[in-house]
């Protein structure tokens, strides 16, 4: 693999080609986290006056990730609500966003992001306020309550990872730590949800 | 307000067919068929899905031998394509592990997996129903718009009896059925056509027990000599 970076330095940018490039003040660390966790090469580099438009769109065709399927999701039912409400403008949607479920706030407002302009109705990131909703898991057996965000960090990646995909699956990988019970409810922070939707008629 | 729920439709826009492969009681050959069904209109080449909604009792899996295989994250997940077939099942997530999950969470990891699953250009997604009319057969009905269902029973009188209760709700419903099968046939004479009969639906055939099954388990090419995916072919012509 060609190392580029001391040729971006020196202003030569032909080695675009299959690298992922992002100015950090674009402010996207999760998604270089992805990324690189997917082998992907990143050069995170300050590229004087570059242009932030074509950065975005190297990025816009690398994030694979599957935040974009449940941003897709929010716009499409915004889209919907307003046709069925007859709304002419949106003034506030509140999205909340469920701990368990482990999304990377940084890809999925990347990914709303983008996702924005195919939206019938004009709709902006100013206008969408998303809140982590904190989980409560709740032993049927023996009622004892915890959350998701002291046990986590004990789990092993693969299996946190197949949380992220399927919260349920929480019920495989997670005991109850009073009783060892694998009955328990996700009682809250599960999911991604639209709380509410503002607009105008 | 769940966007999951809005989004399930648009992801089955480009699927042709959907068939949900059900019957009331366990151990009575869906899997079998589904996993079969599957694989023999792959070979008459139509482009064909299998998703495994046995979350509790997956095994299309070993049916067909699949492992070392995960979803590709492309904009949600994109199942796998093996032995020609998108595959999805829960096993992706859940590996060798016991599911056990109550009624309300199948649902909702249904919802989940039917919101972020990416089937694309389908003829056919067959799904692989659990057991029973309960909270899986009843979130397809709500979820997917298009599906129809085949129903497997067995001709002892316990697996008909659900199979007539099954077929009961999908007539209230008015949910399509594509018809019914008959599997594992043990006598000479069966009544399951006739006791049938009354719901008015397709009777696609019957299948004798195949004692050689078990020995194909694993191994698809084997599985389609079997007497029972010879017959089976029979029945998924009259099905296209």
């Amino acid at each position: 693999m060609v190392n580029i970076y001391e040729s971006l330095r020196a202003g030569i940018f032909t080695a675009l080609v299959e690298l992922y490039l992002f100015v950090p003040r674009i402010g996207y660390p999760a998604v270089r986290a992805r990324l690189e966790k997917k082998g992907c090469i990143l050069f995170v580099c300050s590229l004087s006056g570059y242009n932030r438009l074509k950065v975005l769109k190297q990025l816009q065709g690398c994030v694979k990730v599957h935040e974009w399927a449940l941003a897709e999701s929010i716009v499409f039912t915004v889209n919907e609500e307003a046709a069925k409400e007859k709304l002419k403008d949106i003034t506030m949607v509140k999205v909340k966003v469920g701990e368990l479920q482990q999304i990377e706030l940084d890809i999925f407002m990347f990914a709303l992001e983008n996702i924005l302009p195919l939206s019938s109705i004009p709709l902006n990131m100013a206008r969408i306020d998303i809140e982590i909703d904190e989980s409560t898991l709740k032993c049927n057996v023996c009622r004892n309550e915890w959350n998701f965000r002291d046990a986590a960090g004990k789990l092993p990646e693969e299996e946190s990872e197949a949380i992220h995909f399927i919260p349920e699956v929480a019920h495989i990988y997670m005991r109850c730590p009073r009783c060892g019970s694998p009955d328990f409810e996700i009682a809250k922070g599960r999911g991604v949800w639209i709380d509410y939707i503002e607009g105008e008629r | 307000m769940d966007p999951r729920l809005n989004i399930i439709d648009k992801r089955f826009e480009n699927v042709k067919r959907i068939i949900a492969v059900s019957g009331g009681k366990g151990g009575i050959g869906k899997s079998l068929t589904a996993s079969a069904l599957a694989l023999l209109l792959t070979k008459q080449g139509f482009r064909t899905g299998l998703l495994d909604l046995d979350f509790c009792g997956p095994s299309d899996h070993v049916i067909l031998g699949i492992e070392g295989v995960f979803p590709e994250e492309d904009k949600g997940i994109i199942p796998p394509e093996v032995l020609g077939i998108r595959f999805m099942s829960i096993t992706y997530f859940a590996g060798y592990n016991p599911v056990p999950l109550r009624g309300s969470e199948v649902s909702n990891a249904i919802i989940e997996l039917l919101a972020i699953t990416r089937w694309n250009e389908l003829d056919f997604l067959i799904i692989d129903m659990p057991p029973g009319t309960g909270d899986p057969a009843l979130d397809i009905i709500r979820l997917i718009k298009r599906v129809e269902f085949l129903i497997v029973t067995t001709q002892s009188r316990v697996a008909l009896a659900v199979a007539k209760k099954e077929l009961q709700v999908l007539k209230e419903l008015g949910i399509p059925v594509a018809g019914v099968l008959e599997n594992m046939r043990l006598k000479e004479q069966s009544a399951v056509k006739e006791e049938l009969s009354c719901f008015e639906v397709p009777f696609l055939g019957s299948i004798l027990f195949d004692h050689s099954l078990e020995d194909a388990l694993g191994d698809p090419l084997k599985l389609l000599k079997t007497d029972f995916a010879v017959e089976l072919e029979k029945i998924v012509k009259a099905l296209c």
